[in-house]
């Protein structure tokens, strides 16, 4: 089958999911959305400058908390909150990558482990302001985004958006500067490229993307939550992009929908989800170090 | 005439030990200039103070009469100098027109644009190629950079040095890592090449049948100093040189 055909097949299961998806499946697809936005974010960064960052939980329960507040305390219609959300969490990303990209590999994970912790850290304890361990709850937005086939439609359509602009951005000249000072920055610095910039570029664009997964977050759970900024947040972006593959623009999506519905499917069953994701990890790890996407033949599949 | 690269005073050393002690040098437009020396003498500390990637604790380094002491490589290298490496240094997850491509865009600093894709720069890509014809790789442009051989990935090395049309080009051990008759090849392409351009150029070599073959002037550092400048003839012969060499 040809490459459009498969996309025009995909697209047209997409777009009619709602019309026959359970409700119960219909909730999980737009989870699965909300990680795919989530971890296709996450991705922009470690794909393409290599810099695994632990701490994009914060950026996602920025995005969250600011579309919680505003629509809390200032009343705000849910849709009109996403450009602040988006704001809040591109600028929360650039004041960490000024101080984490210039380490490098191990210390940049740590370092943005240790910022978003401390964010969570003050989330989690201000009552008067976040509300503390109880969170945010009992926000309304609106009947429309309360329908769970307008929110699936408007997760999708944010989803679509943000790949796209990944995908635009692999493509272009600066992309292939992010993979140039990824691969040798010794050598991207003497073609004329100066490392810090494209670094900290990429880290905002992509805690700003995951911000608008936390805007997304809000309207699914009605709530916001600490948890949404607790380092295990950070991980399932991970782990969902090395499930489908981090070296495919698809890939974080694939790995988001297999990590969302498996995890549904098997929590249904047994208490057991935290064993059975580690022996898939194990054997995803040992088996198929290329992740689902790796199934394809293609290692380095482009989009 | 100005100078294309003058050295003057060059003092740098790390922790007590110094690496460079009061080292100057010129090179003239059009020359061939090599730097020799054993082992430790301060070669590459040399070549990392010129692309700037150690500030001297004293002295200056100038192109064409512009100061580049205290700039940072990506601006050095934007200001008329082409740098290519010891270990020949492609970007390994691209094609080999996408690695020179990028080196033309980020020369004229165009690497910032987000939309367009790079096979849409047109200019860049005609350039790229037309660079890895002067190296003889027009034919591999397609083929992923991780897929050459060595002495192709040295070539591409150098057609993104000359990205920016280099008044001056640095070649750092551009034969090290290659086999007898590559090094013939390769002194023979970069004799053709540069000579051809009118480049000026500046490199070290341990090869000394290569160094006496391509160098017009050579400087030889000993010991973090200057112990000898000269031409080829005048260098051979030098006692104190001849000492230096076999003294190691």
């Amino acid at each position: 089958m040809k490459t459009n055909a498969w996309i025009l097949a995909v697209l047209a299961l997409l777009l009619s999911a709602p019309w026959w998806l359970p409700d119960y499946g219909l909730e999980v697809a737009i989870q699965a959305l909300i990680l795919a936005l989530f971890a296709t974010a996450f991705n922009l960064v470690f794909a393409e400058t290599g810099l695994l960052s632990f701490g994009h939980a914060a950026f996602f329960g920025a995005g969250a908390y600011t579309v919680a507040l505003l629509m809390q305390r200032a009343g705000w219609p849910y849709l009109l909150t996403l450009p602040a959300a988006v704001l809040v969490a591109g600028l929360l990303a650039l004041v960490i990558g000024f101080f984490s990209v210039r380490t490098s590999r191990i210390y940049f994970t740590m370092l943005t482990l240790a910022f978003a912790q401390l964010v969570w850290a003050v989330v989690h304890k201000w009552y008067a302001f976040t509300g503390g361990d109880n969170g945010i709850t009992g926000l309304h937005p609106g009947a429309l985004w309360g329908d769970a086939r307008a929110l699936y439609y408007l997760a999708l359509l944010l989803f679509a958006l943000g790949f796209y602009l990944v995908r635009a951005l692999h493509n272009s000249p600066f992309g292939y500067a992010l993979r140039a000072i990824r691969d040798n920055p010794a050598r991207a610095e003497a073609v004329g490229l100066s490392p810090f910039g494209y670094l900290l570029a990429a880290f905002t664009l992509s805690g700003a993307l995951a911000g608008a997964a936390g805007f997304l977050q809000v309207a699914w759970q009605r709530s916001a939550f600490p948890d949404f900024l607790y380092w295990t947040k950070s991980a399932e972006a991970i782990i969902a992009a090395i499930l489908g593959g981090a070296q495919a623009l698809f890939g974080p999506a694939l790995g988001s929908l297999v990590f969302v519905e498996l995890g549904a499917f098997v929590q249904s069953r047994t208490e057991y989800w935290p064993l059975v994701l580690g022996l898939v990890l194990l054997a995803l790890v040992l088996f198929l170090p290329q992740g689902l996407a790796g199934l394809g033949g293609g290692g380095r599949a482009r989009g | 005439m100005v100078d294309v690269l003058e050295v003057s005073r060059v003092r740098k050393s790390f922790y007590g030990f110094v690496a460079l002690d009061d080292v100057s040098l010129r090179v003239e437009p059009g020359r061939f200039h090599a730097l020799v020396g054993p082992n430790g003498a301060g070669k590459t500390t040399l070549f990392n103070v010129i692309v700037g990637r150690y500030r001297p604790d004293a002295g200056e380094v100038r192109l064409e009469g512009r100061r580049l002491t205290g700039l940072p490589t990506h601006r050095v290298v934007r200001g008329g100098l082409g740098i290519s490496f010891q270990r020949a240094q492609a970007f390994l997850s691209m094609s080999v027109l996408e690695n020179v491509t990028l080196a033309v865009l980020a020369q004229e600093g165009r690497t910032r644009a987000a939309w367009r894709p790079l096979r849409d720069e047109r200019e860049a890509r005609e350039r790229a190629r037309e660079l890895l014809g002067w190296v003889g790789l027009a034919e591999r442009a397609g083929e992923p950079a991780e897929a050459l051989p060595l002495g192709d990935l040295k070539r591409v090395d150098i057609a993104m040095a000359l990205a920016g049309r280099p008044r001056l080009l640095l070649l750092d051990e551009p034969l090290a890592g290659l086999s007898r008759s590559e090094r013939r090849e390769m002194v023979r392409f970069i004799e053709e090449l540069l000579r051809g351009l009118g480049l000026t150029l500046l490199f070290t070599e341990h090869d000394t049948e290569a160094v006496l073959r391509l160098a017009d002037r050579i400087t030889v550092l000993h010991q973090g100093r200057v112990l000898a400048e000269g031409a080829p003839d005048e260098i051979k012969n030098d006692a104190r040189v001849v000492e230096a060499f076999l003294g190691e």
